[in-house]
């Protein structure tokens, strides 16, 4: 398999992901461990905002027509 | 329901969303009323209004300090509001979440919600219920933010009006903007940079909202489709770089 084929490209991303997840929490200090659950509840919001925009909605759909 | 009736605090986490998925759907009707400009305006005053009886109501929802003392959450005798345990259930939750929306959509629904998008009365031609689609979205949207509102609620264990006033919303679109819209990626990378930013802007407070206006003028300029626009030029040549590593046929 080449090393640089997608299924290869994103078994490294999917290993090098839950690796960083779990190692984080013993690198960061405690105000940036906060940061990063709330970064977490951020990405559903964010994403939840662009089903929004896929339907043709949205300040930031408009934003970028403009 | 967790400060007021002494209920299990799981109860209170599943109770969010479904809350915020009955006032999606109550929105619904007066907001898909209206359309482009009008909807976005119609959208930030229905949150206006949604803290406006925050603060009045302080029987139910606490006033201007909001709920207080909400119990966090325990799962398997571990204590959930130590934060690297209620870490690892945020990213938990958030994967399941990201997965079930990009799984959404890639779907069939989701392939609908893009012909709207694309053109409405091409679709309406076929069949397809524009206005429904559209109060479905609007209500599963906000069943994942609710998800997300739960999790914010249990790990701070207070919940104020100011999560329902123009500075959040203003926010989220910033991150949505940033990132991109054409793609899945673009919010998550969005959210990423601009979180990392706030970071960076961790000892310049006074700054952070001339920052984001700026990032925002900048990005809307140079890059209007998003930081999504640069990732597939990253990943063509990283792809391009992988294949030209690659033995070249000898035809024998």
């Amino acid at each position: 398999m080449n090393a640089f084929s997608p299924t290869s490209l994103r078994l490294v991303g999917i290993g090098a992901l839950i690796t960083t997840v779990c190692v984080l929490p013993g690198l960061v200090k405690p105000h940036q461990l906060d940061l990063l659950i709330f970064l977490f509840v951020n990405l559903i919001v964010a994403v939840a905002y662009r089903l929004i925009v896929i339907v043709g909605e949205g300040l930031a759909l408009m934003a970028q027509r403009w | 329901m967790t400060t007021s009736f002494a209920v299990t605090p799981w109860l209170g986490m599943v109770s969010g969303p479904l809350a915020a998925t009955v006032v999606a759907y109550v929105l619904s009707f007066p907001l898909l009323r209206m359309r482009g400009f009008y909807f976005i305006v119609g959208s930030f005053v229905a949150g206006e209004a949604i803290r406006l009886c925050w603060l009045k109501y302080r029987a139910v929802f606490g006033g201007p300090s909001g709920l207080v003392n909400i119990p966090t959450l325990e799962f398997a005798g571990v204590d959930l509001g130590s934060p690297v345990p209620f870490y690892f259930f945020a990213f938990a939750i958030a994967l399941i979440s990201l997965v079930a929306m990009y799984r959404l959509e890639k779907s069939q629904f989701g392939l609908t919600l893009a012909s709207i998008a694309s053109s409405e009365a091409l679709a309406q031609s076929v069949g397809v219920n524009a206005r429904r689609y559209r109060a479905r979205v609007f209500v599963i949207a906000a069943f994942f933010t609710g998800v997300a509102g739960s999790l914010h609620a249990h790990y701070l264990t207070a919940v104020g009006p100011d999560s329902f006033g123009f500075a959040p919303m203003l926010a989220v679109t910033v991150w949505v903007m940033v990132g991109g819209t054409g793609a899945f990626s673009g919010p998550i990378l969005g959210t990423i940079a601009l979180t990392g930013l706030d970071e960076l802007l961790r000892d310049f407070e006074q700054y952070r909202a001339g920052v984001y206006g700026f990032l925002l003028i900048l990005t809307m300029s140079f890059l209007p489709k998003g930081l999504q626009s640069v990732v597939p030029l990253f990943w063509g040549a990283l792809w391009h770089r992988g294949r030209s590593g690659r033995a070249a046929p000898t035809g024998r």
